[in-house]
């Protein structure tokens, strides 16, 4: 009897790693109702020190932000940072632990868009900050991680919207040449992507390359896009308010179970994590600025670039789940062997409850990121975003504040919004 | 018997588990002394560069040049050393160091910067009002800066497998504020070697 006593604990104790995804919903809850702040205090209640500190310090650092403590925030998107850099050593004894038990037996480096979100994010707090230069540190890092990421043997398509952020970066810097380069990578990669060019980035070429001289290739931009360049003599020297909207929560993993025969007919379930799209409660947004007003663009839809990441390395992963199933199998059959049916039961219990699918991610994403430019002349405006559902009905109107706007200057407007409760 | 066994092998798992708690050990160095961590720019590298480009500085033609001329050490100012590197590098610190080899060097004088006139300037301005005659420092008395030192720190990097190569360039320009002529022009360059290890 005593066995099954310490079996049983064996069991608690390896499954004892719950779905990561199942205890986020208390914070989620908050962040529906926009307290963030409320959410970071429910969160460093308890400070995960093992294998899931990175993911943590993300949803962390992303809670600080939210808050509006965007030098904290980067303090600890640095700690998140080194811990990546820790961690892409490979540990003997996790990799034993995935081979044997589950994924989540190893720690959590984050996935490829993930590591990138990082840098695009912490140059968001230092553009906040007002410390353009620190943020040309994180584009360059960035540039730095995207070379190697299309280095590697995973391959990972360039990332657009990262891409174009540092372009707005560097163009915010007065360095329209590495801009240029930037917009040219982000226009290739989204490309690459399904969804189409932005307008915004096919004006963006249009007036670099009439900016910089570069003619043969403003001429090519042209018949490719088929616009009229009036925009350009009306752009230039002006000032620029470019918002930058973050909506909705990026796509949460779940479990799900299927069963497969092994070669000698017993069936064994392997556990494969599934996303679960998050819903966003409008379709469309609108940004005022004084008089003036212009569509926003879907610039990173994180959850569809989340869900090719899963696909991509779904073969991989299914493999390696069936080598382990396959693996606790035979120890089961070896337990039958010496111990009798009762043994090999409880092992198959064993392998049955070990058997959980990795569902960690980093949650406190955003399910899209919206942005819009808008030259403006010098002054102080009223902005707002205007939110319209699926029939075009005006949903939300959500206020921005004043803003100032300077000649040739760009002034930087962020605003999440993660879900509307229905009491304003 | 079996039981006791349990309780014994749980202890013992409890036991090694507490016993993984370390304890903080302090050791204290010299300042002075090289460490280098993870391969960033570090308190050395601050040091380093910023001494041996004042020194460069010191030993060059504008200086005994103005000196000759105007029968004075030159008085200087720190413009803004901007960090258009990889690294978030603190050029507060790197600043400092070098204001602080440029004073003691004996050679130039040197005058507040922007920011501190500020503050400075507030305190004159209480002095006037509050200060008996005798000890007031009265406005429009300050002396102006014959030349701005200003700055740029670059990286240019490289990795390949478990190996980097970080490069550092570090560009000083001292530029005459009467006239805009660039008279000194400093460069140090640093270079390192990192090995990351594959396996924990």
């Amino acid at each position: 009897m005593h066995k099954l006593y310490t079996l049983g604990l064996l069991v608690l104790f390896l499954s004892g790693c719950a779905s990561y995804s199942n205890s986020f919903q208390k914070i989620e809850s908050l962040l529906v109702q926009q307290k963030p702040q409320e959410a970071l205090v429910e969160l460093e209640k308890n400070p995960a020190s093992g294998r899931d500190r990175l993911l943590y310090l993300l949803d962390k650092a992303m809670l600080q932000r939210m808050s509006g403590l965007f030098a904290e925030s980067n303090t600890t998107f640095e700690e998140a940072k080194e811990l990546i850099a820790a961690l892409r050593a490979t540990s003997l004894v996790e990799q034993a632990g995935a081979v044997t038990i589950n994924d989540s037996a190893v720690s959590y480096e984050g996935e490829d868009f993930e590591q990138v979100l990082i840098h695009v994010y912490e140059a968001l707090n230092y553009i906040e900050l007002g410390q353009l230069d620190e943020a040309r540190v994180e584009a360059l890092q960035v540039d730095e991680r995207l070379k190697q990421l299309s280095e590697g043997e995973d391959n990972l398509k360039d990332d657009a919207f990262t891409r174009y952020l540092t372009g707005l970066i560097y163009e915010a810097e007065y360095e329209l040449d590495e801009a240029m380069i930037a917009y040219r990578k982000a226009y290739e990669a989204y490309q690459g992507e399904s969804e189409a060019v932005p307008l915004l980035l096919k004006k963006d070429l249009l007036r670099l390359s009439y900016q910089l001289g570069l003619m043969d290739e403003f001429v090519k931009y042209k018949k490719a896009f088929d616009m009229d360049d009036g925009f350009i003599e009306d752009a230039i020297g002006r000032g620029e308010v470019i918002v930058l909207f973050h909506a909705g929560l990026a796509p949460i993993k779940r479990s799900t179970s299927v069963f497969v025969n092994t070669d000698d007919g017993v069936p064994v379930r392997i556990s494969l994590p599934v996303y679960q799209s998050r819903r966003l409660a409008f379709s469309s947004a609108r940004l005022t600025v004084g008089e003036v007003t212009v569509a926003l663009e879907v610039m990173n839809d994180i959850d569809a670039i989340a869900r090719a990441s899963l696909e991509s390395h779904k073969a991989v992963m299914v493999a390696r789940l069936i080598a382990r199933t396959m693996a606790k199998a035979a120890i089961a059959r070896q337990a039958q062997k010496q111990g009798g049916e009762f043994a090999g039961l409880l092992f198959d219990v064993a392998a049955f409850a070990t058997e959980t699918a990795d569902t960690r991610s980093w949650l406190t994403l955003p399910k899209r990121i919206y942005l819009s430019r808008l030259p403006m002349d010098d002054g102080k405006y009223q902005a707002s975003l205007s939110l319209f559902g699926q029939q075009g009905e005006l949903i939300r109107k959500v206020n921005l504040g004043l803003i100032t706007v300077e000649s040739g200057e760009k002034t930087f407007i962020e605003k999440t919004v993660i879900a509307l409760p229905s009491i304003q | 018997m079996k039981r006791k066994m349990i309780v014994m092998a749980m202890a013992t798992i409890l036991a090694t588990g507490l016993s993984a708690c370390k304890t903080t050990t302090v050791e204290r160095v010299d300042t002075d002394s090289v460490q280098d961590l993870s391969g960033n720019w570090n308190d050395t590298d601050s040091r380093l560069v910023s001494s041996r480009m004042v020194s460069d500085m010191m030993s060059r033609k504008w200086l005994t040049n103005y000196q000759v001329k105007n029968g004075k050490n030159p008085v200087l100012i720190v413009g803004a050393v901007r960090n258009l590197s990889h690294e978030h590098i603190n050029t507060r610190t790197f600043i400092n160091d070098l204001e602080r080899e440029l004073i003691n060097s004996g050679e130039v004088e040197f005058v507040a910067s922007s920011k501190e006139r500020g503050e400075i300037r507030a305190e004159r301005q209480d002095q006037a009002a509050n200060a008996s005659m005798g000890t007031q420092n009265v406005a429009g008395e300050e002396t102006g800066a014959d030349f701005m030192l200003k700055g740029q720190i670059n990286t240019i990097f490289d990795a390949a497998g478990d190996t980097q190569v970080k490069y550092y360039q570090i560009d000083l320009t001292l530029i005459s504020l009467k006239d805009n002529r660039k008279v000194w022009l400093g460069q140090k360059k640093i270079k390192k070697v990192l090995e990351t290890g594959r396996f924990r």
